[in-house]
C-alpha cells in the first residue's frame, strides 16, 4: 500500500463515509414514513425518484469525500527522471547489531566478521565522509558523516549487541536514519552500506530501499552470515534453552536492493572480491568529478484525485438540483 | 513567492457564482419540502434560533471555502526557494568548550556564559554552511563528542545537551586542545581550526597545554583562542550533575590571561578576551573572517508543492460542513 500512497493512514478517513451514509438514510427513511399519509399516488412516483436523486448526490458526495481523503494520503505512481549535480561522495555504514548478528556461523562471529569488513573499507575510503548508524530494535545515528575516519574506526572495532538494549531487528528504520542523516545541502552521492543477516522482525525494508531510490542514493547491502545458518538462544538468559536457526535471508535483502534501483548492489561478505565490488559502487573512482546524475523520483496524483473530487461534488449539486426542479 | 503550475484551473471558482446563478435563475433547486407551520389564519412560525441561522451560515460558508480549496490545490500551487549545494566538506572547525562549573556565571547578560557561548557558536554556523564543525568538551577531562561533521543537525543537539559539570569541576586546557588537535590533523592540506572558548586557567589533565599546541604547528592548524566573562566577582548558580548538590553564591572570576595567550603563541594562534557581549560578538565576526569559508558549488531551486495543507484544510471543512449540517441543524436532505 505504501508503494501507492505516501500515507495511507489518510485512506481510513475515507470510511466515515459509511456510518454518514447509514445515519443519512435511516433518517431519510423516517422521514419519508412520516410524508407517506400526505402523498398521492402521483406523489408516490415522485418519492421514489426523490430517493433514487437522494441515493445519486450521496453517491458524488461520498465519491468526492473519498478522492479527497485519497489526495491527502499523497498518491503516488510512475516516477520521472530528474537531474541532480553530484560532486564527490558520501558513505554512511548502517551496522546491524542485533542479537541474530552474534551467531558464528562465520569466523569469528557475524558481527566481528561485519565490522572487521567496515573498518578495511573505510581504511581505504581515504577523504570520503562517513559516519555510522546502529540498528537492533531501534535506530541510532551514532557518528555523524565526517572525515574523522580515526573516529568511524574507532567505534567500528567496538561494536556490540549490547550497545542499544531495544530488542528486535528493525533494519528498515537503520536504512531510514541514514538516509535522513545524509546533509540536504551537499552535493555528494551518497552510498548507504549496510551489513546484516537480513533477520528482520520488522519487514518494511523494500519500503525503505523504494524511498533511497527517490532520494537519487545507492544501497549497498552486504549479508553477512550463511544460508546454513546457525542455532541461537531463543529466550537467552533463562531456563528454556529452546533454540531457534538463524539464516542468512539473502532473497529479503536481493528484493530490496533491487527496489533501491541505480547504483545499489548485494553481495555476500564471504565471497571472493566483495570487497573490491562495494568500493566501486560506494566510492567510484570518478567520484570527485561534476557529474550530472539522472534520479526516478515518484510522481504524485495530487491534482487526478483532486480533480475527481471537484467533479463529483459539482455532479451532485447539479443531478440532485436538475432532478428536482424536474420533479 | 507562490504561483501556480496550472493557472487555468483558478477559472474553476466561476462555478460558484455560476451555481447561485442557475439558482437564483430556477435552472438548479435546493432538495427541500417547503412546510409552513402556524396558527389558522395567523402568522407562519418563523425560525428566529441564533445558534441555527449561525451553524447554517458557517456551513454555507464551510462548503464555499471548502471547494476554493479543492480548486486552489487542482492549480498546483508552489513556492520556490533557492538553496546553495556544496561541495566537500569546507574548513573543519572544531570548537573546545570549557563546560566547567565556572561558565555557569552570568556575567555576560542574563544568561550562563556556557548559554552565551552556545548562542554565539550557534549564529557563526549558521553563516557556514558548507563548512565542518566538531565539539570537544573539557572540565576535569576532556571528550570528542562531535567529530568534525558536515551534519550541523546532530552537532547543534549536541551543543545543546551539554551540562555545565559533566566532565568534572576542573579545566583540563591542555587536554581540551589535544584532544580536539587529534581529530584534525588527518585532514592533510585542507583548513582546520580550533576555537577554544574557556574562562579559566589549566588546572588539571595530564597534558601540558604548550605541548598540546605544539600539534597545531606541527599540522598547520590554526588556532583561537577566547577568555570568555569578566574578571571580579560575578554571581553564580549552578547543580553539580554528579551529585545534584547546588551551588550559588558569587565567584572572584579571575584567568591568567598571560598564560592564555602564552599558549596561543606557542599554537601559532591568537588570544582574544571577550568580556561582554558585543566584545563576543566582535570576537566571532573577527574569527569568521579569518577562516576561509566553503563557498556553494551551485545554487539550485528548490520547488515545494502546497496542496498538502489545502488539501488537509479541505478535509477539515467538509468534516465541519457535514457535523453541522447533519448534527447540529439536523438537516435530512
Amino acid at each position: 500500500m505504501t508503494q501507492y500512497f505516501e500515507h495511507p493512514g489518510f485512506l481510513l478517513l475515507s470510511l466515515a463515509c459509511i456510518p454518514a451514509g447509514f445515519l443519512f438514510f435511516i433518517r431519510f427513511r423516517i422521514l419519508q414514513r412520516a410524508l407517506i399519509p400526505f402523498f398521492s399516488s402521483r406523489d408516490e412516483e415522485g418519492g421514489s425518484l426523490l430517493s433514487r436523486m437522494i441515493t445519486v448526490r450521496f453517491a458524488c458526495f461520498a465519491l468526492a469525500w473519498i478522492f479527497i481523503c485519497g489526495a491527502a494520503s499523497s498518491p503516488r505512481w510512475g516516477s520521472e527522471l530528474v537531474a541532480t549535480r553530484q560532486e564527490g561522495t558520501s558513505v554512511m555504514f548502517v551496522m546491524d547489531i542485533s542479537r541474530s548478528m552474534s551467531v558464528s556461523d562465520i569466523t569469528p562471529y557475524r558481527l566481528a566478521f561485519a565490522s572487521r569488513y567496515a573498518f578495511l573499507l573505510t581504511e581505504r575510503m581515504e577523504t570520503t565522509p562517513c559516519g555510522v548508524v546502529l540498528v537492533k530494535g531501534s535506530a541510532v545515528l551514532a557518528l555523524p558523516l565526517t572525515t574523522d575516519h580515526r573516529t568511524v574506526l574507532d567505534l567500528l572495532s567496538i561494536l556490540s549487541p549490547s550497545m542499544l538494549s531495544s530488542p528486535g531487528s528493525g533494519i528498515a528504520q537503520g536504512v531510514q536514519t541514514a538516509l535522513a542523516s545524509f546533509p540536504r545541502n551537499s552535493a555528494a552521492s551518497r552510498s548507504i552500506i549496510l551489513f546484516t543477516d537480513g533477520d528482520e522482525t520488522s519487514s518494511s525494508l523494500e519500503e525503505a530501499a523504494r524511498a533511497v531510490r527517490s532520494d537519487g542514493s545507492a544501497l549497498i547491502i552486504v549479508g553477512v552470515g550463511t544460508a546454513a545458518g546457525a542455532l541461537i538462544d531463543k529466550f537467552p538468559g533463562s531456563s528454556d534453552k529452546a533454540t531457534v536457526t538463524t539464516r542468512l535471508r539473502e532473497d529479503g535483502l536481493r528484493k530490496a536492493v533491487h527496489a533501491a534501483g541505480g547504483r545499489s548492489l548485494y553481495v555476500s561478505a564471504s565471497e571472493n572480491g566483495s570487497a573490491i565490488r562495494v568500493l566501486e559502487a560506494a566510492v567510484p573512482s570518478t567520484r570527485n568529478i561534476k557529474k550530472l546524475v539522472y534520479s526516478p523520483k515518484p510522481v504524485y496524483r495530487y491534482f487526478e484525485f483532486l480533480l475527481a473530487s471537484a467533479f463529483f461534488i459539482c455532479a451532485g449539486l447539479v443531478a440532485g438540483g436538475l432532478v428536482w426542479q424536474k420533479q | 513567492m507562490i504561483s501556480f503550475n496550472r493557472p487555468l484551473f483558478l477559472l474553476l471558482i466561476l462555478l460558484i457564482p455560476l451555481y447561485f446563478l442557475l439558482r437564483k435563475a430556477g435552472f438548479l433547486r435546493n432538495i427541500e419540502f417547503p412546510l409552513t407551520l402556524g396558527d389558522w389564519n395567523g402568522l407562519p412560525f418563523k425560525w428566529s434560533s441564533p445558534v441555527m441561522s449561525g451553524a447554517a451560515l458557517v456551513s454555507r460558508a464551510a462548503a464555499i471555502a471548502g471547494f476554493i480549496c479543492i480548486v486552489f490545490a487542482v492549480s498546483q500551487p508552489v513556492r520556490f526557494r533557492q538553496e546553495h549545494v556544496y561541495s566537500g566538506t569546507g574548513t573543519a572547525i572544531v570548537f573546545a568548550l570549557d563546560i566547567s562549573p565556572s561558565m555557569a556565571a552570568r556575567d555576560l547578560g542574563s544568561e550562563t556564559r556556557l548559554d552565551t557561548a552556545r548562542l554565539f557558536i550557534t549564529s557563526f554556523m549558521d553563516k557556514r554552511q558548507g563548512d565542518s564543525f566538531g565539539l570537544v568538551a573539557l572540565g576535569s577531562e576532556a571528550a570528542l563528542l562531535v567529530p568534525p561533521t558536515t551534519d550541523h543537525t546532530v552537532f547543534k543537539g549536541r551543543l545543546d545537551s551539554l551540562v555545565i559539570g559533566e566532565l568534572g569541576d576542573g579545566t583540563a586546557i591542555g587536554l581540551g586542545l589535544a584532544v580536539a588537535a587529534t581529530h584534525l590533523v588527518n585532514r592533510e592540506k585542507k583548513h582546520s581550526c580550533v576555537i577554544l572558548l574557556t574562562d579559566g586557567e589549566n588546572n588539571t589533565g595530564e597534558i601540558n597545554p604548550r605541548t598540546a599546541a605544539g600539534i597545531f604547528v606541527d599540522n598547520n592548524i590554526r588556532l583561537y583562542i577566547v577568555g570568555i566573562g569578566t574578571k571580579g566577582e560575578v554571581s553564580i548558580d549552578y547543580t553539580d550533575p554528579a551529585t545534584g548538590k547546588q551551588y550559588s553564591g558569587v565567584l572572584a572570576s579571575d584567568y591568567n590571561e598571560t598564560e592564555l595567550r602564552s599558549i596561543a603563541d606557542k599554537g601559532g594562534g591568537s588570544y582574544v578576551a571577550a568580556g561582554s557581549r558585543g566584545a563576543l560578538e566582535s570576537v566571532f565576526a573577527d574569527i569568521g573572517d579569518s577562516i576561509p569559508s566553503n563557498n556553494s558549488s551551485y545554487s539550485r531551486t528548490i520547488e515545494e508543492p502546497l496542496e498538502k495543507p489545502l488539501i488537509l484544510v479541505t478535509l477539515g471543512l467538509f468534516s465541519l460542513l457535514w457535523f453541522l449540517k447533519r448534527v447540529i441543524i439536523g438537516a435530512v436532505l
